[in-house]
């Protein structure tokens, strides 16, 4: 179980992630973070809900010469801190492209409600060289667009 | 001459008419037939520009014929010039800036051509000064850089390594000066404004070198 919920998370490309909103609930001790996923072969965004659940920790924390304006999620990555307790991090990026502002949360269990389709998801992962080697993929997938 | 009563006229026209219908279906098969090899060798043709395999002896034929025809001036279709592009650039690693932005380029950065981006920001020159905040610096393999001259901003990422041991290529990110929402917040290698977490908001560095420019 500890390891589906984990592996649900790592399968996820955080990188250049648009965020569009965070929601605490402080009675439930549990947060909502909703990004939002592009899928090249449709050419539509998937929204991408993550509930943290046994909230125990949460700093969020920026260099005050920054504006809080969020860009979009640069990285993630999270550590067992003792038996189910984990700690993560997000990093995001303000205005200028740069990754100062980080979320720190400590929590016991989530869920991943993830909305892109499994062709999306394997063009994710394929890792193309070139836009060339994108579309002859999506050819050779009757993907064409 | 044997004169033919109606009824033998009007055997004689049935058996007429069976025997040409015969003709017209032998006619009818025959034409499938044709057109179904008609079609499937269309098909041979259209998969060998859709699926070619760029390393064979053949491709290496068929891009020196291309290459010819386009330099002699000769009318590519779409089709041959898209194979020509993509196999410049996977046989001879070259980069001809015609095979992009077919809309044409906006919001250029002088000195840089996003569509064959520097391989390293090294080569950036001394109008980029590195902006990057000691943060960034610390938790992330982006450097940004701002140009002294025009106040643009850009961002070199070292790919990182994934879980799986792969590792993200290395990219430049462009932000869009003008941007007023996610919708337009990066440009691509077009200049075109792209919205948050689309593909063509990472220019990709192709690390090819310049074509018949």
């Amino acid at each position: 179980m500890e390891n589906n919920f984990l592996q649900s998370l790592d399968e996820i490309e955080f990188h250049d992630l648009a965020i569009k909103s965070l929601t605490l609930d402080f009675e439930s001790k549990s947060c909502k973070f909703m990004f939002e996923e592009y899928d090249s072969v449709k050419q539509i965004y998937c929204p991408l809900e993550i509930n943290f659940y046994g909230l125990s920790k949460f700093i969020s924390k920026y260099p005050s010469e920054f504006d809080f304006k969020v860009g979009t999620c640069y990285s993630m990555k999270y550590e067992k801190q003792k038996d189910s307790l984990y700690e993560l991090e997000f990093l995001f990026e303000l205005t200028s492209l740069q990754p100062v502002y980080s979320l720190t949360i400590c929590f016991t269990s989530l869920t991943v409600k993830r909305t892109l389709s499994d062709k999306a998801i394997e063009f994710k992962n394929t890792g193309f060289d070139s836009k060339i080697d994108e579309r002859l993929w999506l050819e050779k997938n009757s993907l064409a667009v | 001459m044997i004169g033919l009563s109606p009824q033998e006229t009007k055997e004689e026209q049935g058996t007429a008419a069976r025997s040409e219908s015969t003709t017209l279906s032998k006619k009818n098969f025959a034409s499938i037939i044709v057109v179904s090899f008609l079609l499937i060798g269309i098909s041979a043709v259209i998969s060998q520009f859709v699926f070619y395999d760029s390393n064979s002896e053949e491709a290496e034929k068929v891009l020196q014929k291309l290459d010819n025809d386009y330099k002699i001036g000769k009318t590519l279709t779409n089709k041959e010039f898209d194979l020509y592009c993509q196999l410049l650039e996977k046989i001879w690693k070259k980069h001809l800036k015609a095979c992009y932005c077919k809309d044409g380029i906006k919001n250029p950065t002088p000195g840089i051509d996003w569509t064959n981006p520097p391989s390293s920001p090294e080569i950036l020159g001394t109008d980029w000064v590195d902006v990057t905040h000691s943060i960034a610096k610390e938790k992330s393999n982006r450097i940004i850089f701002r140009n002294r001259n025009t106040g643009e901003e850009i961002a070199f990422e070292i790919g990182r390594i994934k879980k799986d041991g792969s590792r993200l290529p290395n990219h430049w990110h462009r932000p869009n000066p003008e941007s007023a929402d996610d919708s337009d917040y990066y440009l691509d290698e077009c200049g075109k404004p792209v919205r948050k977490s689309h593909d063509d908001s990472h220019i990709w560095i192709k690390g090819l070198t310049p074509y018949g420019e």
